[in-house]
């Protein structure tokens, strides 16, 4: 029988059976049955009823896709049973969809899915519609925390595109701090690697430190700079940032000296950060010249936040106890952390290296 | 026993809390990349931007979004580093999304200082046949209007053009936009006429015209020839005292005509057919207009009519018995007086029909009267209807807010004592 005739046929029988019902089986094995009309406005079960012939009985109940579960069903039949009525004038149905819509994120979500394996145009643009309007005017954050993300960037990462701008100057500098800590931790590594421990005096200022260790080699742009551009707004900040250089300082008096290689490496991706295209200061974008010393004028998760008060508090306790202590602790914590160095390849893209390959 | 119900309660509450907390994972990161991508169509390019930063599975994203949509800061107006710095911007933004055709370009910025930037997108956005493009254009001191690269004008894709503001429009001798559909020139320059008629005659798929107008703008369109459009709305702001237009629009549905302070208005419709598909028709103009309809067959026009609205001063309610006579099948009546005319209270001499007219016995159903005032041709015009509409079944009349309250009153017991010829008519007033 062509397809045609089947076209003709069906809907035939389908009105000579009981109530002209069609059965749908979700996934899990559970079949409804549903009034034609509303079924048949669905664009993929109108075409598996004309062009198979399936949906007329249980036994050849269409199966629908693996993404509409029961609950997503009822709620997309809801969906057509309204809208395939003619009746209905477009201010009836513009407020049918705004009440429809409302619901937790998790069920739009499923929802969106569920309506585009169906094929279903127009639910997909109201859900993603909806979607798109939670996602509007929120920090990264909030959005991450709405749809639970996995914050899985590593802080090079983030720094490629641009963001928004959460003003929160406390963010940045911590940004900044975290930043500090991976690198102390790298030098911790190094720590391991060398056997001979030299105490010097190091009277060098916080700053000069700073910029040493984050490699610069003369071609330091903005960490001074930008922290007088921003110093009205660090009052409160200066405290954080000084308690923490101490311990900064005083882990560097025990260090042998950094390794001029990673530096200059890490210089070669901030000069190429820098030359980026991304790279603009703009008042509607952060600023960019902080990506010098791995500056990130970035957000801040809540719980990287945490981590970074965490790791504040355990340099401050280490400092007041024992040096031997204290080196048995840095040596054996050296071990845990496998800190990953990042360095350039020739397109330009960033290549990890392990420990053992760094040269 | 009492309790149960109430422990049910607690339990299902507790047990809804705790599967809120298992299932706390990622499920819009599960969706297709497509539907992402079509989630972030509906954000500004800036927004979906920054979405970017979610997570390594959103990073790439938003560079596969068919749409860009830009919009410059308001300090842009003052500060030229700012808009060179959204020029560059742009340009960014356009190496960094990867999608080989456009669906839309949409571009609000204050002019920046190197016109070139400008150019290149747009030829940057035809290349990837860009579908919808809608710049508005501020100009500045230094680069007070945008001139559209040539290259505009023979883009294949194109299907909907919106200009605003500060923008020129000089039309070259070969256009050709095969697929133009929409069509929005709004408050924009134009070299000369011709330009205007260039495009005209070449658009041979277009449905949907927009059209203001104002004085200085270097053109005086007069002749608007377009087989097939569907959609017209055209607005004046000339101050001249007479416009002269010639429609030929055949099938024309729709059609809006506004004016500030013009007096005269001479409307030809050339064309036997013109108007006669007309489902609604909406006038806008105040004080004294006039409005000649030249080519004016009664039994032909606004067959198909079935809204109406007008939007009036004085000179225009004559228009009220016209329409009433010759839209037989009209629906939906909407009056009111114009914003420049209201509180002024000057009479109009109001003539109603000679005889009852068709669509008040057969098919008017709802009127809607904005800016009601307690004028006495108002009274008459509100009866008549009343009187006579046989299924009309909602009358809405608005009064201005500043009305006081006890002649509100009295208006409306003045309305509700006239006769009314429909029974289920209900009057609503605010």
């Amino acid at each position: 029988m062509s397809e045609v005739d089947m076209a003709v046929i069906k809907p035939e029988i389908c009105s000579q059976m009981m109530n002209s019902y069609i059965c749908l089986q979700t996934a899990d094995g559970s079949i409804q049955q549903v009034e034609q009309e509303v079924a048949m406005f669905c664009p993929m079960i109108c075409h598996e009823v004309i062009q198979k012939g399936m949906g007329s009985s249980k036994n050849c109940a269409i199966s629908l896709p693996q993404r509409v579960n029961p609950a997503m069903l009822s709620l997309i039949l809801d969906y057509c049973r309204f809208h395939q009525v003619p009746g209905h004038s477009n201010k009836e149905r513009k407020s049918f969809d705004e009440k429809f819509i409302r619901m937790d994120t998790k069920r739009l979500c499923e929802l969106t899915s569920a309506a585009d394996s169906l094929q279903l145009k127009p639910l997909v643009d109201l859900t993603s519609r909806a979607l798109a309007r939670i996602i509007e005017g929120k920090s990264p954050e909030e959005i991450r925390e709405i749809f639970h993300l996995p914050d899985d960037l590593t802080e090079e990462e983030k720094l490629e595109p641009l963001k928004n701008t959460t003003d929160d100057p406390r963010i940045r500098l911590l940004n900044r701090l975290y930043a500090k800590k991976r690198k102390e931790l790298k030098e911790r590594q190094k720590l391991k690697n060398d056997e001979v421990e030299e105490e010097r005096a190091d009277d060098r200022s916080v700053d000069d430190l700073l910029s040493f260790i984050n490699g610069d080699n003369g071609d330091s742009k903005g960490n001074k700079t930008s922290k007088s551009k921003k110093k009205n707004r660090k009052r409160k900040d200066q405290q954080k940032s000084t308690s923490t250089n101490e311990t900064i300082k005083n882990h560097n008096k025990e260090l042998n000296g950094l390794n001029s290689v990673r530096c200059s490496a890490e210089v070669g991706q901030k000069s190429w950060a820098t030359s980026n295209l991304l790279d603009v200061e703009d008042d509607i974008f952060a600023s960019k010249n902080e990506l010098d010393d791995g500056d990130i004028d970035d957000e801040i998760d809540p719980a990287l936040k945490e981590k970074i008060d965490r790791e504040v508090e355990d340099f401050a306790r280490r400092l007041n106890s024992d040096w031997p202590e204290r080196m048995q602790e840095i040596l054996s914590f050296g071990h845990e952390r496998e800190p990953v160095h990042f360095s350039l390849n020739g397109n330009g893209s960033l290549r990890r290296y392990t420990n053992s390959e760094y040269r | 026993m009492a309790n149960s119900p109430c422990q049910e309660i607690d339990v299902s509450s507790k047990r809804s809390k705790s599967s809120d907390k298992e299932v706390c994972f990622d499920r819009i990161s599960r969706l297709p990349d497509v539907l992402i991508q079509h989630i972030l169509s509906f954000l500004p390019t800036k927004e979906a931007m920054t979405t970017s930063i979610l997570s390594k599975r959103w990073l790439p994203i938003w560079t596969s979004v068919p749409i860009i949509d830009l919009q410059d800061s308001r300090s842009c107006r003052t500060d030229s580093s700012l808009r060179l710095r959204f020029g560059q911007f742009v340009t960014r933004v356009l190496i960094l999304n990867k999608m080989a055709c456009l669906d839309k370009f949409r571009l609000e910025f204050n002019m920046v200082d190197h016109p070139s930037y400008v150019k290149t997108w747009f030829r940057d956005a035809v290349s990837r046949d860009v579908k919808e493009l809608d710049i508005t254009v501020h100009g500045t001191q230094s680069f007070p209007i945008l001139k559209l690269p040539f290259v505009l004008f023979t883009a294949k894709t194109l299907q909907v053009l919106k200009l605003s503001n500060e923008v020129e429009l000089h039309v070259p001798g070969t256009v050709s936009l095969p697929c133009l559909k929409v069509l929005h020139l709004v408050w924009i320059k134009y070299r000369n006429d011709e330009s205007v008629s260039r495009i005209f005659a070449d658009c041979h798929v277009l449905q949907e015209l927009v059209l203001h107008i104002y004085v200085g703008d270097n053109t005086t369109i007069s002749n608007i020839s377009i087989p097939t459009l569907k959609i017209m709305s055209i607005r004046f702001a000339t101050g001249q005292h007479k416009h002269q237009l010639k429609i030929n629009a055949p099938i024309l549905e729709y059609l809006n005509l506004e004016d500030n302070l013009g007096l005269e208005f001479d409307l030809e419709l050339s064309g036997s057919k013109s108007l006669c598909n007309a489902k609604s028709v909406s006038l806008h103009w105040d004080w004294h207009s006039k409005m000649t309809w030249r080519n004016f067959r009664p039994h032909r026009l606004f067959h198909k009519l079935v809204r109406s609205e007008l939007n009036v001063g004085y000179g225009g309610w004559n228009m009220l018995s016209l329409f009433l006579e010759i839209s037989y099948n009209l629906q939906l009546l909407v009056l009111a007086k114009n914003d420049n005319c209201r509180g002024l209270g000057l009479e109009c001499r109001w003539k109603p029909p000679k005889y009852v007219p068709e669509c008040l016995l057969s098919s008017l159903e709802r009127v809607d009267f904005k800016g009601f005032e307690d004028v006495a041709y108002q009274l008459r015009m509100v009866k008549y209807i009343l009187g006579n509409a046989q299924v009309l079944k909602m009358m809405d009349i608005f009064t201005d807010g500043d009305l006081p309250l006890e002649s509100k009153l009295d208006v409306l017991k003045k309305l509700l004592m006239f006769p009314r010829g429909s029974k289920e008519c209900q009057l609503h007033f605010n």
